[in-house]
């Protein structure tokens, strides 16, 4: 199970994407600053648009799941439970899940954004997929629902997922470490070296613990807390 | 065109012509091939292709009443070959300026706002569809008929709340009704010259008419 | 002070509470009514039963700055020279000065390069910094910024508080969903299900918190390192 970028190119106007790269089973962190390109690879990856050059390259991928930015653009139901349903899972377990039962009958659009940010994450995560992308999932999180987001994503242990985020504090634990830079996909390699590669950009806690000599075991804090209480041992 | 003012009574004249005559249509055509560029100013195929679609229909049904559906069909043509080039030559800002000169820093001001706001929804409207477009892709949902209504209840949802939120931050910015703007217009020899021909034009239109009459 | 006496408004629920001048961080879960807060405050709503004074006077008496979650969706006109320049022209001040002040707010936040470009062209940072700009024109005696560095990455949020301090407005209150940025304010206003859980200096409102996420993340690795 592979996804291979070869020689993708993306232009508009004077900024230009460029991705050679491979990912294989895991999960995978790419991070890179607003408007480095993030949103426009997760769409390149999931075939919604074409890249001026190149092609993405999906083998023993059945089935691809991408999660957008912005939840109200996945929205197609009238209400939460006919929302649910055209994902094509249970609404029952979805609505119990992310504590919406009470508002099966609710327009989505009525929701606050973090509601229905959880509620289109469960959906996309409900179902079966073998290339799960996620734009910027943690955006309009509070820091309670990002922990339990990115305990659900370590539940997640088959096939290829990559998330594409600019979050610094609460971070799921993941394989390998990728960064736009410049429009320019980066490969940091593997956890943990790929804690190191990361450099200047990486988040302050990840930082904090290189400039002591600290390795984590992975990008969490706690990986960070742990690591650093070794130390002191 | 640079001169916005001049652009518009262009684009009026011109329409009023085609409107009235086919002879006002084929002038409106002229002028169209002669002093825009063109292919450029068209609106995008699915548009132009929902107008014209549109034009077609309401002639065919003319036609079959007994009206002249080929002369309305001939004579809405260049309207919307003049609305693709009064959008292409857009400049920001500047129906602004076009509303606080015709109706002063009240009225006008607040009509130029209206514009440039609405204008500007359009972009946002066609980035809500393309999103959408990708979330029906995404579900495995068909992009058609079946799917037009909830996407249009949602776009109407999302521009009613976009509106709420503009209004809020229009209050915020102390906006009441009105404001200060010293219109201000860059009028070249050439915007002029086109304006005369497109006014010669209908001045030709309604001379005819009167001869008619 | 911002003095709220026996607020219902939605979820909100504020017997009393009394904000003090300077840089007050809004923090709690989503729906705990933090947004709610902000727009009374900056008098986009009036509240259901209670009142505001912002130093006496109602907040719609007051001189306030908006700057919204999304960069796109705070900005009204396609040049950013428009954009800027607009509170001025809504409240009829003269063109010469309008001039004037758009250059010296658009140099005090550093974005002067930006004058002749179009919103839609700007980065996320830039935008927001645009949106800054345009709700300090008018010295506003508030300045409400409501979650900005959301789908902000963390150079551009950076940056724009950095220059927030040049802005000058004797209150500002900001709602973030980062503890490390909530704790370099002034004071913590802490709410939960629409009520004041805490509202003090960053010490002593976040050591209650230090079993929840919403103690800032950095502090415990002081502790540890």
């Amino acid at each position: 199970m592979r996804v291979t970028l070869s020689g993708i190119r993306f232009s508009r106007g004077d900024w230009q994407l460029r991705a050679d790269a491979g990912f294989s089973r895991g999960t995978h962190f790419i991070a890179g600053a607003v408007g480095s390109g993030k949103s426009t690879l997760a769409l390149i990856m999931a075939g919604l648009i074409t890249p001026d050059e190149g092609c993405v390259q999906r083998d023993g991928i059945d089935a691809t799941m991408l999660s957008l930015q912005f939840p109200e653009a996945h929205v197609t139901g009238a209400t939460l439970e006919d929302e649910v349903r055209s994902w094509g899972v249970d609404p029952a377990q979805v609505l119990a899940e992310t504590g919406l039962a009470e508002k099966a009958g609710t327009p989505p659009l009525r929701l606050s954004r973090g509601e229905l940010k959880r509620l289109e994450l469960a959906c996309v995560l409900a179902r079966e997929s073998d290339l799960l992308i996620l734009d910027e999932p943690l955006g309009s999180l509070d820091c309670v629902q990002k922990r339990r987001l990115c305990e659900r994503l370590r539940d997640r242990t088959t096939g290829i997922t990559i998330i594409f985020s600019h979050e610094q504090h609460i971070l799921p634990a993941v394989d390998a470490i990728w960064e736009m830079r410049d429009g320019v996909l980066v490969n940091h390699g593997s956890v943990p070296q790929a804690l190191k590669a990361w450099g200047d950009s990486a988040p302050p806690h990840i930082r904090w613990a290189i400039a002591r000599g600290i390795l984590p075991a992975n990008m969490r804090m706690k990986d960070v807390r742990e690591a650093a209480c070794r130390t002191c041992d | 065109m640079q001169d916005v003012r001049l652009r518009l009574a262009t684009a009026a004249c011109l329409s009023a012509a085609s409107y009235i005559s086919v002879f006002g249509a084929f002038f409106a055509i002229l002028w169209w091939l002669l002093f825009t560029e063109r292919e450029k100013t068209l609106p995008g195929k699915g548009v132009l292709a929902s107008f014209l679609a549109m034009i077609l229909a309401i002639a065919s049904v003319n036609q079959f009443h007994g009206g002249d559906g080929l002369s309305y069909a001939v004579r809405m043509v260049p309207i919307i070959l003049l609305a693709g080039w009064l959008y292409y030559e857009r400049m920001p800002g500047e129906l602004l300026h076009a509303g606080v000169w015709l109706f002063g820093p009240k009225n006008g001001f607040d009509l130029g706002l209206i514009a440039e706001m609405g204008i500007q929804a359009m972009g946002t409207i066609r980035d809500e569809l393309d999103r959408m477009r990708r979330a029906m892709v995404l579900k495995g949902l068909p992009w058609g008929v079946t799917t037009m209504l909830p996407v249009g209840q949602n776009l109407l949802h999302m521009q009613v709340s976009r509106s709420a939120e503009q209004a809020n931050i229009l209050a915020s910015r102390g906006y009441r009704r009105g404001g200060s703007l010293d219109a201000a217009f860059k009028t070249s020899t050439w915007d002029s010259f086109t304006f005369f021909i497109a006014f010669l034009g209908f001045l030709l239109v309604i001379a005819r008419l009167e001869k008619f009459l | 002070m911002i003095e709220l006496e026996g607020i219902h408004h939605h979820i909100l629920a504020i017997p009393h509470l009394s904000l003090e001048e300077g840089k007050t961080a809004v923090i709690g879960a989503n729906g705990s009514g933090k947004t709610t807060l902000l727009e009374l405050c900056a008098g986009m709503n009036l509240p259901h039963r209670g009142c505001i004074l912002i130093d006496g006077a109602g907040p719609r008496s007051c001189e306030v700055g908006w700057v919204c979650e999304f960069p796109d969706r705070n900005l009204l006109f396609e040049r950013v020279v428009d954009e800027i320049a607009s509170p001025l022209r809504f409240n009829f001040v003269e063109e010469s000065i309008i001039g004037e002040r758009v250059a010296l707010i658009s140099e005090q936040l550093a974005i002067s390069h930006l004058l002749g470009s179009r919103t839609h062209d700007l980065s996320g940072g830039e935008k927001a910094l645009v949106s800054l700009a345009t709700a300090s024109i008018m010295n506003p005696h508030v300045l409400v910024i409501d979650e900005a560095d959301s789908h902000l990455d963390a150079g551009a949020a950076a940056r724009m508080y950095d220059l927030v301090d040049r802005v000058g407005a004797p209150y500002m209150l900001y709602c973030t969903q980062d503890m490390q940025r909530a704790a370099a304010a002034d004071r913590v206003l802490f709410l939960k299900e629409g009520g004041v859980e805490a509202y003090g200096p960053p010490d002593s409102v976040f050591s209650a918190l230090r079993d929840t996420c919403f103690y800032p993340p950095l502090w415990r690795l002081d502790q540890c390192g």
